[in-house]
C-alpha cells in the first residue's frame, strides 16, 4: 500500500505568516517613503520665479507680474508666492486592509486643483505638477519597491 | 473651492496583489486607473506606477539582466562593426570591459564605449586595455566621463606632447592638472587636445607645460580657445622670427635668435621667455606690456601678461606636473576607491555586471529560455492549484514576460533573428495577452519568480542532459538528511517514486492514496494525518498527478499517484521521463530537503510500500 505522511505544517504556516508580516511592514515603508519621493518630485517640477517679476507698491502690497517676459511657460508651473509648492507634502499613511497600505501626497492651497487640472481661466492641460511629479518619480519609486520588498523577502 | 477634488497623489502597496495572478493585477490596474479618472485626478501614469511598484515587488533581476546584456552586446557589436576588431578580439574584450568596470565602478557600457574609441584609434590588446584602465581611473578620481577622458588620452598620444611618458603618468598628470584647473574637466581636456592642444603642441610645448599654463590662465578667467590660440600664435612668432620682427626686438634690446632658441626649449620654453622679458623690463625700464606686445603680438597680451604676473605659479605647477607618475595615479585611485560612495557605487556596478554576465548566458540560449517560458505557462495552465500561490503566479508572469522580452530582443541580436521561427508556439503565447502589460511586467519581474524560474530553467536544461549535477545545482549543493531522520534513503530506494511511476505507467495493480479524499484508490480508507486545507496545499505547490499516458491518444488514464510540492513535481517529471536514475532521484530528494530547511519550514514526504 502506498502512503504519504506529511509533517511540518505548523512551522510552514508560521513561516508564511512571518513573511506576510514582513511584507506588510515593507509595504508601509514603501508607501511612506514613496509619498515623500512623489512630494519631492512634484516640487522639482516648478519653474523658478522670473527675476524682476515681483514688485512692491508704495503701500507695501506685493504683486507678481505674470505677463510678457514673466508669463507662465507650460507645462511647468511658475513659482509666484511659492505657497503651493511649499505646501506639497505627505498627507497621510494608512492601512486600508490586511497587507494593504496607502499614502497620499499633495498641496494644501485651495487653488492648487486649478493649477493641476485647469479652470475656466486656465485651459487644459494646465500645469499638472503632481502628475509630472508622479511620472518623474517612477524610477525612484520602482527602485524603492525593489529594494524594500527584496529586503523583506530575504 | 470645497467642490474641487483635492490634488492628492495616492500610492498603494498591496502585498496581496503581489500574491495574485497576472490577470488580477491587470484588472486591478485598470480599475485603479478608472477610479482615479472618476475622482477628477489625472493620474493614469501614477496608477501605472503604483501598480508597477506592486507588481514589481522583488527585483527586476532577469529583465534587467537581459536589458544589460543587450546593451552590452550592442556595445560589443559597435566595437566589431566600427573599429574592424576581429571576433576574437571582441570576445577578449568582454572580460576586459567587465574587469575594468568592476574595478572602477563605471558601467560596463561606458567602459565598452571607451574601448570603442580606443579600438577605432587602431589600438589593440594590452595597450588598449592599459589606456582604458588609466582613463577609467582618471575619470573616477576627477569625476569626469570615461569616454571623453579616453579620447583626451588618445589625443595626447596623437599630438605627441607626452613623449617619454607612460599612459599612467599622463593619467596622473591629468589628475594633477585638474586640481589646478579652474573650470570643468571638459574645458581642461579641450585645452590639452583638439584645436587648442594642437596649436600649442605645434610650438613644441609638452603636456605638463600646457597644463600648467591652463591652470594659471583658467584661474584668471581665460577659458576660450581663442586666447590659447593667440598664445600659440605669439609663441610661433617668437620661435620663427622674421627680419622685421628681429629688428623690432633689437630695438627693445632683445636678441631674436636667443629668444627663439629659448622658446623652443621643450617643457620650459614659455616660462624662460617670460623670465627673459621680465629681466629685460627691469634692466631697461620698458614696460612688460610693451615687451609682450612686441614679442607675442597684440592679440595675446592679456593672457601672456597674466602668465608673466604669475610666473612662479606657472613654473611651480610645471615642475609638479613634470613629476607625475603612474604609481601616484594608483595611490590616488586607491584612496578614492576606499571612499564609501565609491564602494557603494562599485557594489552596484559589480552587481550590474554580474547580472550582465547572467543575461549574456541567457541570450544565446533563446530557444531554451523561450521553450521554458512557454512550458512554464502551459504547466501552470494545467495545474490550477499551483496558480494560487504567489511565487508561481509571478513565475507565470516571468515566463510570459521573459518570452515576450526574448521575442522583442531577437531582432536586435545579430544572427539570432532566424531563431524566431524555430521557437515552437512562441507567437501563440501572446494571443490572449496584453502585450503592453507584458512590456511593463518584463521590466518588473519579481525576484522570487526569477529565483524559481532560474531554478526551473536550469532544471529544464540540465534535466535534458540527464544529470544529477544539474539537479543539485538547481536545488542546492550539499546534503541534508531529512530522510535519515526517520527511515533513511533506504525507504525511497526501497520503493522509490520512480518505481511507483513505473508501476503506474505499466498499470501494475497497486494501491494509491488520494490526499483529497483521504482514501486509497481502491476505496479503502487509510490511517494517517489528513492533508492540510487547500490554501496550504496550494502554498506548497499543489498536488501533482502522475498517471499513465496512452501512447495512442496521448491522454492520461489509469490510477494516479499524487505527490505534494512543486519541486517534487519537477522531480517526478524527470523521473517519469526517465531522465534521472533512481540514485539521482534519491540524491535530488536529499538536496531538495536541504532547501526545505533553508526556507525555515519543513516539508517531509514519506513514501512507503
Amino acid at each position: 500500500m502506498g502512503e504519504i505522511i506529511i509533517s511540518g505544517m505548523v512551522q510552514f504556516d508560521q513561516a508564511i505568516r512571518k513573511d506576510m508580516a514582513k511584507m506588510s511592514l515593507a509595504a508601509k515603508e514603501f508607501v511612506t517613503k514613496g509619498a515623500d519621493i512623489i512630494g519631492d518630485s512634484a516640487k522639482e517640477q516648478w519653474r523658478a520665479r522670473p527675476g524682476g517679476s515681483r514688485t512692491v507698491s508704495k503701500s507695501g502690497k506685493v504683486y507678481y507680474k505674470g505677463t510678457g517676459p514673466y508669463a507662465a511657460r507650460r507645462p511647468m508651473p511658475t513659482i509666484r508666492t511659492g505657497n503651493t509648492r511649499s505646501s506639497i507634502r505627505r498627507r497621510y499613511v494608512k492601512e486600508v486592509g490586511s497587507g494593504r497600505w496607502e499614502s497620499g501626497t499633495g498641496p494644501s492651497t485651495d487653488y492648487a486643483p486649478f493649477l493641476e487640472f485647469g479652470s475656466r481661466f486656465i485651459s487644459t492641460p494646465a500645469f499638472p505638477f503632481m502628475s509630472m511629479g508622479v511620472e518623474n518619480a517612477h524610477e525612484r519609486i520602482d527602485a524603492l519597491a525593489h529594494r524594500l520588498f527584496n529586503q523583506a523577502q530575504e | 473651492m470645497g467642490l474641487l477634488n483635492p490634488v492628492i497623489a495616492t500610492l498603494l502597496a498591496d502585498t496581496k496583489e503581489y500574491m495574485a495572478k497576472m490577470n488580477e493585477a491587470d484588472e486591478k490596474m485598470h480599475k485603479f486607473g478608472k477610479t482615479a479618472e472618476e475622482s477628477g485626478g489625472k493620474f493614469h501614469k501614477f496608477a501605472n506606477t503604483a501598480s508597477n511598484a506592486v507588481i514589481g515587488v522583488g527585483a527586476a533581476i532577469t529583465g534587467y539582466a537581459i536589458d544589460q546584456a543587450l546593451k552590452f552586446n550592442e556595445v560589443l557589436d559597435n566595437i566589431q562593426n566600427q573599429s574592424g576588431a576581429s571576433a576574437e578580439e571582441v570576445d577578449r574584450l568582454k572580460t576586459s570591459i567587465i574587469n575594468v568596470s568592476n574595478e572602477t565602478a563605471i558601467s560596463s557600457d561606458k567602459i565598452g564605449n571607451a574601448f570603442l574609441q580606443v579600438e577605432k584609434a587602431g589600438m589593440r590588446g594590452a595597450s588598449a586595455y592599459k589606456l582604458v584602465d588609466v582613463a577609467a581611473k582618471t575619470a573616477v578620481i576627477t569625476g569626469g566621463d570615461v569616454v571623453s577622458t579616453t579620447q583626451t588620452l588618445i589625443g595626447i598620444q596623437r599630438l605627441q606632447i607626452a613623449r617619454g611618458m607612460s599612459v599612467a603618468q599622463v593619467g596622473d598628470l591629468m589628475v594633477n592638472a585638474n586640481k589646478m584647473h579652474v573650470g570643468s574637466l571638459e574645458s581642461l581636456t579641450g585645452v590639452l587636445t583638439g584645436k587648442v592642444g594642437g596649436a600649442l603642441a605645434a610650438t613644441g610645448m609638452n603636456l605638463a607645460e600646457i597644463a600648467s599654463i591652463s591652470g594659471v590662465a583658467s584661474a584668471a578667467g581665460y577659458g576660450t580657445a581663442k586666447s590659447y590660440v593667440a598664445l600659440a600664435t605669439g609663441l610661433q612668432k617668437i620661435e620663427s622670427p622674421t627680419a622685421s620682427s628681429a629688428k623690432q626686438l633689437k630695438a627693445l634690446g632683445l636678441n631674436a635668435d636667443v629668444l627663439a632658441q629659448t622658446a623652443r626649449k621643450p617643457g620650459t620654453g614659455l616660462v624662460d621667455v617670460l623670465k627673459m622679458l621680465e629681466v629685460q623690463s627691469r634692466r631697461t625700464g620698458i614696460p612688460m606690456n610693451t615687451l609682450i606686445k612686441d614679442t607675442f603680438g597684440a592679440a595675446s597680451v592679456g593672457m601672456v601678461q597674466t602668465l608673466a604676473n604669475n610666473i612662479n605659479k606657472v613654473s611651480d605647477a610645471n615642475k609638479k606636473l613634470q613629476q607625475s607618475s603612474g604609481a601616484d595615479l594608483s595611490i590616488k585611485f586607491g584612496l578614492t576607491s576606499q571612499q564609501l560612495n565609491f564602494k557603494l557605487k562599485q557594489l552596484e556596478t559589480q552587481s550590474h555586471n554580474a547580472l550582465t554576465g547572467f543575461g549574456l548566458l541567457l541570450l544565446p540560449d533563446v530557444t531554451a529560455v523561450a521553450n521554458f517560458a512557454e512550458g512554464a505557462v502551459k504547466y501552470f495552465q494545467k495545474h490550477p492549484l499551483v496558480q494560487k500561490i504567489a511565487s508561481d503566479a509571478t513565475l507565470t508572469l516571468f515566463g510570459a514576460s521573459l518570452a515576450f522580452k526574448v521575442a522583442q530582443a531577437i531582432g536586435k541580436i545579430p544572427g539570432l533573428g532566424t531563431l524566431l521561427g524555430k521557437i515552437p508556439g512562441l507567437g501563440s503565447l501572446f494571443k490572449s495577452t496584453d502585450t503592453a502589460l507584458l512590456t511593463e511586467i518584463a521590466a518588473n519581474t519579481a525576484a522570487t519568480a526569477t529565483e524559481g524560474a532560474i531554478a526551473d530553467a536550469e532544471l529544464a536544461k540540465t534535466g535534458v542532459a540527464g544529470g544529477l549535477a544539474g539537479f543539485a545545482k538547481t536545488f542546492g549543493e550539499g546534503a541534508l538528511n531529512f530522510i535519515s531522520d526517520w527511515a533513511g534513503p533506504a525507504a525511497i530506494v526501497g520503493l522509490g517514486v520512480k518505481n511507483l511511476v513505473d508501476m503506474v505507467k505499466t498499470g501494475k495493480p497497486m494501491t494509491i492514496y488520494d490526499p483529497f479524499s483521504g482514501q486509497t484508490t481502491n476505496g479503502q480508507p487509510v490511517s494517517g494525518p489528513q492533508l492540510p486545507n487547500n490554501a496550504t496545499i496550494a502554498a506548497l505547490g499543489g498536488v501533482v498527478d502522475v498517471q499513465q499516458v496512452s501512447p495512442s491518444t496521448g491522454k492520461n488514464f489509469g490510477p494516479s499517484l499524487q505527490v505534494l510540492g512543486k519541486q517534487l513535481d519537477a522531480l517526478n517529471t524527470l523521473g517519469y521521463e526517465g531522465k534521472l536514475t533512481r540514485a539521482q532521484f534519491n540524491q535530488a530528494l536529499l538536496n531538495f530537503s536541504k532547501q526545505d530547511q533553508q526556507r525555515n519550514y519543513s516539508l517531509k514526504v514519506r513514501i512507503t510500500g
